[in-house]
């Protein structure tokens, strides 16, 4: 019989903290870099929404 | 410029669009997403964020422990919304893969690519806050019965699409890969619901149901509710993200193509 | 006469009822493979062999928990029962947190032979649904209304709204 069972909950939330936080932390680099990346190559003097609009997949 | 953003060759010219068709090509093309999702996202990430950081606090630090099981009954609070938020994933995951293989849809393609790996860390969690509960409640980490295998078989499908839709240089070839994967990966979903009614398992039945009423006393209840509720938030955030990165990074990557092309020139 | 997405959509209908119902014919081919455990009541009717192993589950039967030592390891018997049937179980080791009188398990193990006693190696706790704090199991026990020796908590209706205190007036009043 185990009584100390608090490494077992302590380690689930770990596991919680590592995997929700590893994932919401590469979506947002992920998500800044490709802004970025866009910003840097997006040609001027064209309005925002049109560029938007003809977006290619 | 019109909404048709797809891959033009597949549709037949002249071919009459069906009204189902028209209005899903009116509120998901990827210029429409960007615009709707682009501002509401800080918003909902932030909310998902203090969602989820109060609804775990709430499990860890002050939920009632459990009469038989101790302080072990709070490893629920992360195991349940977990389950639920990997089954939904799913769902959605083949809900775009329907979109795909019917109506060539470009953004499910994305959603579906984006959906894959958020969904396996969900279920990843829930197998192992699973297993470390069942460790000191049922005496063993893992047995194979029809309900823990089911879900390890969802995370296998769900690490399957995420392998296939990035296997083909032509990403068209593996989103119609992906898409069959997905649809025929749904069979899962029903088994992993009531095989715990159909079958003898170890794991228990379903604490919360939607018709009867809740085996789970009110004050264990309310940090459940909020953890769950932070967790499918925080699931859209991820995923709504991570879609909108995708469609920016193809985009860059389409405006550096006619430059090179002009360069060229 | 249909456009192409109609009949990709009844494509992708008939596969998918397709795919569901090999699914399901499989299921229920390997339906006896798929169940984790065995009741007592299936353990009378199919007569296992001695020595055969097979996981035996149910409910341990109350006042039926007899606990010893032998060569210096704890040593159990119980019945297991469903409440059709009841199997006597003899188990040498640890048993985990959740075993008690009323409890779930399963057991691994075999029939011994000769005589029907189920001689187990491993015992699992099988958790019930249920969530209830430590003070609302304290009240419904001394209000009489629920003694977990002999069985599942009673329907939630019936005491999920009520604090530990409002139980026990109710008993009271």
């Amino acid at each position: 019989m185990i009584k100390h069972v608090m490494p077992y909950v302590a380690g689930s939330y770990g596991a919680t903290i590592l995997i929700l936080g590893g994932l919401s932390l590469t979506s947002l680099l992920r998500y800044r870099a490709a802004r970025r990346r866009l910003a840097a190559v997006e040609p001027r003097g064209r309005r925002r929404r049109d560029a938007m609009q003809d977006e290619q997949s | 410029m019109p909404d048709y953003t797809g891959d033009i060759a597949a549709r037949p010219i002249g071919a009459p669009q069906s009204k189902a068709g028209a209005w899903l090509h009116r509120f998901a093309n990827p210029g429409r997403f960007q615009r709707l999702v682009q501002p509401v996202l800080p918003w909902l990430t932030v909310v998902a964020f203090l969602t989820t950081v109060i609804g775990l606090v709430w499990g860890f630090f002050y939920a009632p422990a459990d009469w038989q099981q101790g302080i072990a009954s709070r490893i629920m609070y992360v195991h349940i919304p977990s389950a639920w938020v990997a089954m939904n994933g799913y769902a959605a995951l083949a809900i775009c893969s329907l979109l795909s293989i019917v109506w060539r849809h470009p953004l499910a393609d994305i959603a579906a690519k984006e959906i894959g790996p958020v969904g396996a860390g969900f279920t990843a969690l829930c197998l192992i806050s699973g297993s470390l509960w069942g460790r000191p409640e049922w005496g063993t980490y893992w047995v194979w019965d029809a309900r823990l295998t089911s879900v390890l078989i969802l995370l296998f499908l769900y690490l399957g699409h995420m392998a296939l839709i990035r296997a083909f240089d032509n990403p068209q070839h593996g989103y119609r890969a992906a898409a069959i994967l997905g649809l025929v990966g749904a069979v899962n979903l029903p088994i992993i619901v009531f095989s715990v009614y159909w079958w003898n398992t170890l794991h228990q039945g379903n604490s919360i149901s939607v018709t009867g009423p809740s085996k789970i006393y009110v004050t264990m209840l309310y940090p459940l509710i909020v953890c769950t509720i932070g967790f499918y938030l925080a699931f859209a955030a991820m995923c709504l993200g991570r879609i909108s990165s995708g469609i920016m990074e193809n985009r860059a990557r389409a405006l550096l193509l006619a430059q090179a092309e002009r360069g060229d020139a | 006469m249909m456009n192409r997405k109609t009949r990709r959509l009844w494509l992708v209908i008939a596969c998918g009822a397709g795919v569901s119902c090999a699914t399901a014919l499989m299921l229920v081919a390997f339906r006896s493979s798929l169940s984790f455990f065995l009741s007592p009541q299936e353990v009378v009717a199919k007569h296992p062999a001695p020595g055969m192993v097979f996981r035996l589950g149910g409910v341990v039967q109350a006042n039926t928990v007899v606990m010893g030592t032998r060569d210096n390891r704890p040593y159990t018997t119980f019945r297991i029962t469903d409440g059709q049937a009841s199997i006597p179980v003899v188990f040498t080791g640890v048993l985990p947190g959740l075993f008690r009188q009323g409890q779930g398990v399963v057991t691994v193990g075999a029939m011994a032979k000769g005589d029907r006693e189920f001689v187990a190696s491993t015992v699992l706790a099988k958790h019930g649904a249920s969530y209830m704090p430590a003070p609302v199991e304290q009240a419904l026990r001394k209000a009489g209304k629920w003694n977990p020796k002999f069985g599942p908590a009673p329907n939630a209706a019936t005491w999920d709204d009520k604090s530990p205190r409002t139980i026990e007036a109710d008993n009271n009043g």
